[in-house]
């Protein structure tokens, strides 16, 4: 799925905003930009997209910290907010989607519109559900937003695999720390990093885990091993290396090592000198959180709102960057806010949303 | 390890500055910051500003356009161990225009919607040489008034600056002062003599021109595509696309379009063409 355009209304301080995701010949541009001065609204921009697709997906999709409640979301002195984004599916989005609904056994006729409009107004009027409510056009269009919850439930079912995720989308997003993440490691391959984990209860019956080396390592000894027949599924600590191969050259992940106490370790290059996980940059910290978190929860087809996309990269690493991040997953739209001068100057002009300089915000704006 | 800085022409938002950014940081992973000049000249200057300004140990290069320069002219650039370049083509748009490129371009707008498109390699070296052909007569017209400025250049028609000190006392200056406005004024004759100025001359010469043009493989082996104006020749591509069934499609958006699919197309050694190498292969290598 992929946002074309979008009107945001009296949602927190933004009074009215259009918003057009598309280029020239009317179609969704991979990256669009907001940029503007400290408090415009970029954020909220993120978090208003999110809320208003998210919900529909049934599926995790805000910051962390994003609260849904009348205070945090409804501008001062009305009584709704309201978001209203068309949303395109690609033809095989929908085929994707219908095959799932077969395999659901679900009753559900999805027509063939590869555009719908859905508008969610908060709160809702009915005062039936304390999300919001949700309006499509066509009404019925609205499973399309449901096929990657579908395969997520289908996949214990063994009726579909891992690979469906590359066919139907969600929407994610990526907040300054780049949190949100979680995996649950296999219980045999906890068993083989647990020694190297901190801050971890080695016998958490459900081995699930926020820390990226924990899941980097989990990543690393899987891909030791081969798939079984039939299984399909990348080798995803591959792919991630590949990623960080080529944003942070001449930096390099070597792999998985085991120190002189027998605990795996991530062991790294610059070039020069090697190095292990605990001698990582913040740059090169953000960047392998953001890039466990693309290729671990499979994203693809999707809407990925990411907040300030440069943070703690070096502006040669922002360039890679965002030329890598189209290119992550598949077919994803990438929206992103910014303050860096390189990265707005790296897309066309007209794929940036710009909110204003310093002096149109504030008293200055007022005046 | 030291930043490394290429000064480029354009502006912030430049071409030069996102198919530098395509092809030397991402394709060839080198890690050098672009830095547009702006504009068009005084490249030299912001490079030595960048440098001055830079934690110590930075170093930073230039790269400007051939425009109508010789061959024999960038080649002397490139070979002296100097930190200024300048590319083998005409300009940045140039490398953009590579058949196979535009081709995977059009495929590319085709999926958007059906129009009258090129659809194989010589359907769009025939589009390219019907933009080129009103142009060539003006490319001739630019290569003959480069010469006749190379002639210019010779004579040193500009009043000097006195060298060698901080400041000069009256009798310096007006030594200094008389001895050039002398220089000049020999100058003026010797240019009213010059016979390369002369009606008859420059006609010869822009036909000479015309006719070697015409003779060599300029337009049938392409080599118009390197060396005659890109922007002019994005532009006339832009207008045909615009003709064709994309009315509303923009200048940027086509470069947009033509930077994906050189994204698809390039690998090292794409841009050589006869004896002459990569030109940015041969820049990532000389950028240390």
């Amino acid at each position: 799925m992929k946002i074309a355009r979008a009107k945001i209304e009296n949602f927190r301080q933004i009074e009215t905003l259009d918003l057009d995701f598309t280029d020239s010949l009317g179609r969704v541009r991979d990256v669009s930009l907001i940029v503007g001065p400290n408090t415009s609204g970029k954020t909220t921009i993120l978090d208003a997209l999110a809320v208003s697709i998210g919900l529909g997906t049934e599926l995790s999709f805000g910051r962390p910290d994003f609260v849904i409640s009348p205070r945090t979301i409804v501008r001062r002195g009305v009584l709704e907010s309201r978001v209203t984004c068309w949303v395109r599916f690609s033809r095989e989005e929908i085929e994707a989607t219908r095959e799932i609904i077969q395999h659901a056994e679900d009753n559900l006729t999805i027509p063939d519109n590869e555009e719908v409009q859905m508008t969610w107004v908060y709160p809702d009027p009915n005062k039936r559900s304390r999300f919001g409510f949700t309006y499509y056009d066509p009404s019925r269009s609205w499973p399309l937003f449901k096929g990657r919850v579908k395969v997520a439930r289908l996949l214990s079912s063994r009726r579909v695999d891992w690979s469906w995720f590359q066919r139907v989308g969600g929407v994610f997003t990526f907040d300054q720390q780049r949190t949100g993440m979680g995996r649950t490691i296999p219980r045999e391959i906890w068993n083989i990093i647990s020694g190297a984990v901190t801050n971890e209860e080695p016998d958490d019956p459900n081995r699930r885990t926020a820390d990226p080396r924990a899941i980097l390592l989990s990543l690393a000894v899987q891909s030791k091993f081969e798939p079984a027949p039939g299984v399909i599924q990348a080798d995803q600590f591959k792919l991630i290396k590949e990623r960080y191969d080529q944003v942070c050259a001449p930096h390099k992940l070597l792999g998985v090592v085991r120190d002189d106490l027998g605990e795996l370790d991530l062991h790294f290059t610059d070039g020069v000198h090697e190095y292990y996980y605990d001698g990582l940059s913040s740059g090169e910290k953000m960047l392998l959180l953001f890039l466990i978190r693309m290729v671990s929860e499979h994203v693809h087809q999707s809407v990925v709102l990411v907040d300030e996309v440069e943070l703690h990269q070096h502006p040669i690493w922002q360039s890679r960057l965002l030329h890598a991040l189209p290119r992550i997953g598949i077919n994803n739209q990438i929206i992103a806010t910014t303050h860096s001068p390189y990265l707005r100057d790296l897309v066309a002009r007209e794929a940036i949303i710009n909110l204003g300089e310093i002096a149109e915000t504030g008293e200055e704006a007022e005046r | 390890m030291a930043d490394i800085y290429l000064v480029c022409e354009g502006s912030d938002d430049g071409l030069d500055f996102k198919v530098l950014n395509l092809i030397l940081v991402n394709k060839l992973n080198k890690a050098v910051l672009i830095s547009p000049a702006g504009g068009d000249s005084g490249l030299n200057s912001v490079a030595s500003w960048i440098e001055a300004k830079s934690a110590p140990g930075a170093v930073s290069y230039s790269i400007e356009d051939r425009n109508y320069r010789s061959l024999g002219e960038v080649e002397a650039k490139w070979k002296a161990e100097s930190k200024r370049f300048i590319w083998r083509r005409h300009e940045i748009e140039n490398y953009l225009l590579e058949p196979a490129v535009i081709l995977q371009a059009m495929v590319s707008l085709s999926q958007v919607q059906s129009g009258n498109l090129p659809q194989t390699l010589a359907d769009v070296e025939s589009v390219m040489r019907s933009a080129a052909d009103p142009l060539f007569e003006d490319h001739v017209g630019q290569l003959t008034r480069s010469q006749l400025v190379e002639e210019l250049n010779v004579m040193r028609l500009q009043l000097g600056q006195p060298q060698g000190r901080q400041y000069f006392q009256r009798q310096e200056w007006l030594d200094f002062l008389h001895g050039e406005c002398g220089r000049l004024k020999n100058s003026g004759a010797d240019l009213s003599n010059l016979q390369q100025f002369d009606e008859m001359a420059i006609t010869t010469l822009y036909d000479r021109l015309l006719n070697e043009l015409k003779a060599s493989d300029f337009l049938s082996g392409k080599r118009y595509l390197r060396e005659m104006g890109g922007h002019e020749l994005m532009t006339a591509l832009h207008n045909f696309l615009r003709a064709s069934g994309f009315p509303r499609l923009s200048q940027s958006d086509l470069e947009i379009e033509l930077l994906k699919a050189l994204e698809q197309q390039y690998m090292p050694g794409y841009f050589a063409f006869d004896n002459q190498p990569d030109d940015f292969v041969e820049l990532a290598q000389r950028l240390i």
